[in-house]
């Protein structure tokens, strides 16, 4: 797997303080408990320097763009890259040092389809199982558990190959969760599926959660991580710029709304202009969509509307949107979590 | 240790499931050396039906003899039919013969001419395939001649003694004396096999040990493949050393190339009658010819970014491998040293000693050699090794 590059520098100049938000785990309940991870690849510093708590039954999202540093924080937590600095413990074990016991703790489900695409279902499941030491009977057993829990039991002797996108995927999640780890970690497990696998892996994820396993879990689908998490880390530039509920994250935006614009014309000249409006906080744009953050934006539209026009666009479409994670990172990075610049 | 093992045992089998279910992978292993080695058996191990044959001269002695029937060989009416191909010694006449570059050949043992002037005697070696007759029946009247020549000499003395051209009172006792040695040279025939057996013989192991290199160089491809797929990063996050993961990859490609063998072994000698000899020797040789070609192989992969480029340069490298060390057919006698120093020559020579009847001392040297030239290998691939398991 390769690892995510993060330009390194300063924040933007329109980069509000760094927001903390309550840290919801601590002492012995912790299963996974990562203090100043960094690692850099020669003059890149991908991950500078972030830690990452999770207890138990908690599922914890890891938001960032592409190139943020989420992947490389993931590989240093699941023993995959050794940290230029920094520990990681999971259920009590440290990574460096205990290297078995922490990673038999961790359910690691890559973004990539990480199964053999030539093994049925079972035989895939058989194998990863014995990798973490399961054998005859209980080994059959939780195979025959984990095919129950993402539907495939009917098709678990069809070779893999023969599957769908969304098949695939249920049954790369599956092999994570063999042999009963207290940590799993999903890497954008929802990538390229249809909305029926979608819903099923967000409701195994979920039910997971329920039973007391700890979640850590990335996404580029800020919904999914609405929906799923507890709690939400902000990675950008390879640091963790904003952590905390839902609730003590969107209080960091105060009074603003976002206001999605789409527009026939240069987007960028749009968000430029737009930030000239009284009460717009930040401004990103990609392709023809313009994303604001607006201090009551109801009563900005006439002005942003007039302000498209000057700017020698067209307005396509307007949406007053509810504050949500979307408008958080844009209040703290000063760009669309989509936007891969 | 115990479960490092475990874990590799684990992923040898899964690979080797995947490896068995794989067309191309069974293409490489079994399909594509069996039909080459029919082919190719086939088509330069005949019968020998026509008037023109090659000869193989070994003149380990450098003598007079030699000298002789290098004359005889190159004059008169045999120039038109026969092609003399002169080799090292009598390992490369049999060579010859096994590999269907010669259908008889004509040894002179070093020290022949030294023992014949000293009248001790000595023995003229004809090695003939028994499936070209014709050119073993030449060969024979050929090394025939020249005993004929040195008996005539012997006769000489007697015939000197008897018209007196001795001195008086000297010719009785030459005489009793020439009459009292042996002839001074004997002929010593000895059948090679060749036609389509030999060439089975050869072509078998030729074609197995050609093959073994892209069986085994799949191994270190497979591990890129699994990083670009993303299952080398779920193996790395397993609880089980690094190591483990290239032990059972090698492990995997290493049975493959047993199998491989064995099966070209077992259809080459039931379907054609290769003699390939000595079992433990064959497998010796296996394993000698496997270990370098998985630690050239693994070389390779180090120095590699991609699948693509690992797979070109593997290709380059052993089709050079190949034709260096004899796969394709024996290289003419002055390339020979340039073969040895191939794991292919290396691997060809104790299969063409053990097939003509050498014992388990005729593969000791290719062995260590394969194995130094893996040791070789190993060494230059170590300090980049851990890359090729890196998710």
């Amino acid at each position: 797997m390769s690892a995510s590059s993060a330009p390194a520098g300063p924040p933007g100049p329109s980069r509000p303080a760094r927001a903390r938000g309550t840290q919801a785990t601590t002492g012995p309940e912790v299963v996974l408990e990562a203090a100043g991870l960094r690692r850099a690849f020669g003059d890149l510093t991908a991950v500078d320097g972030v830690d990452v708590r999770i207890a138990p039954g908690e599922a914890y999202g890891l938001l960032g763009p592409n190139g943020a540093g989420k992947t490389t924080t993931i590989s240093m937590l699941c023993g995959l890259l050794e940290p230029d600095d920094g520990a990681v413990r999971v259920a009590g074990h440290d990574l460096a040092r205990e290297p078995a016991a922490a990673k038999s703790a961790i359910g690691y489900v890559p973004q990539e389809i990480a199964l053999y695409p030539d093994l049925t279902a079972r035989e895939n499941l058989a194998f990863f199982g014995r990798l973490y030491g399961l054998r005859g009977r209980a080994l059959a057993g939780r195979i025959d558990a984990v095919l129950d829990i993402i539907g495939l039991a009917p098709r678990a002797d069809d070779r893999v190959g023969t599957y769908s996108g969304g098949m695939k995927r249920r049954v790369n999640i599956g092999a994570g969760l063999l042999h009963e780890p207290r940590l799993v970690v999903l890497d954008e497990p929802t990538v390229g599926v249809d909305p029926q696998s979608r819903h099923a892996i967000l409701e195994s994820v979920a039910a997971l959660s329920a039973e007391g396993t700890a979640i850590l879990y990335t996404s580029h689908y800020m919904e999914e991580v609405e929906r799923l998490c507890d709690r939400v880390g902000i990675i950008d530039h390879g640091r963790m710029i904003a952590e905390g509920t839902r609730r003590e994250l969107l209080a960091e935006l105060g009074e603003a709304d976002r206001l999605d614009l789409v527009v026939d014309g240069d987007a960028g000249d749009v968000a430029e202009a737009c930030r000239g409006i009284a009460g717009v906080v930040d401004a990103a744009a990609a392709d023809r969509e313009v994303t604001l953050l607006v201090r009551h934006g109801r009563a900005r539209l006439a002005e942003v509307v007039a302000t498209v026009a000057s700017a020698g666009a067209t307005l396509t479409s307007v949406e007053l949107v509810e504050p949500d994670l979307e408008a958080v990172f844009l209040a703290l990075t000063g760009r669309a979590l989509r936007d891969d610049g | 240790m115990a479960e490092g093992l475990r874990a590799a045992a684990t992923i040898a089998r899964r690979d080797l499931r995947s490896r068995l279910r794989d067309r191309s992978a069974l293409v490489t292993a079994f399909a594509a050396p069996l039909v080459l080695a029919v082919i190719l058996s086939v088509a330069l191990g005949g019968p020998d039906e026509g008037f023109e044959t090659t000869i193989a001269l070994a003149d380990e002695d450098g003598g007079s003899l030699g000298e002789g029937l290098r004359e005889a060989l190159a004059g008169g009416e045999l120039a038109e039919i026969v092609d003399v191909v002169e080799v090292a010694d009598a390992g490369a006449a049999r060579r010859a013969l096994a590999d269907g570059s010669a259908l008889a050949a004509l040894v002179v043992p070093e020290g022949l001419s030294e023992s014949l002037a000293s009248e001790a005697g000595g023995d003229l070696l004809v090695l003939r395939d028994p499936d070209a007759g014709l050119s073993g029946d030449l060969a024979t009247a050929i090394a025939q001649g020249a005993a004929n020549e040195i008996e005539r000499g012997r006769l000489a003395v007697e015939l000197a003694v008897a018209a007196g051209a001795l001195p008086p009172g000297q010719g009785e006792g030459v005489a009793a004396a020439a009459r009292a040695r042996p002839a001074a040279l004997a002929l010593v025939d000895d059948d090679v096999e060749g036609g389509l057996s030999g060439a089975a013989s050869y072509f078998g192991p030729a074609m197995a040990v050609f093959f073994v290199f892209f069986v085994v160089g799949a191994g270190p491809q497979s591990l890129l493949r699994q990083r670009r797929e993303g299952s080398l990063a779920r193996l790395a996050a397993a609880p089980i050393p690094r190591g483990a993961i290239a032990l059972g990859t090698a492990a995997s490609v290493g049975a493959l190339a047993f199998l491989s063998i064995a099966t070209l072994w077992l259809v080459m000698s039931l379907g054609f009658g290769a003699r390939w000899g000595e079992p433990l020797g064959v497998l010796a040789l296996a394993a000698g010819v496997t270990a370098a070609a998985m630690a050239l192989t693994t070389f390779v992969a180090t120095l590699a970014r991609t699948e693509e480029q690992v797979s070109g340069w593997t290709s380059i490298i052993v089709f050079t491998l190949a034709l260096l060390g004899g796969s394709f057919g024996a290289l003419p006698p002055a390339l020979e040293p340039l073969s040895l120093a191939t794991p292919n020559g290396l691997a060809l020579r104790g299969f063409v000693d053990l097939a003509a009847g050498g014992g388990l001392e005729v593969v000791v040297v290719p062995v260590a050699g394969n194995l130094a030239f893996a040791a070789a290998a190993a060494a230059l691939a170590a300090p980049r090794l851990h890359r090729l398991v890196a998710p």
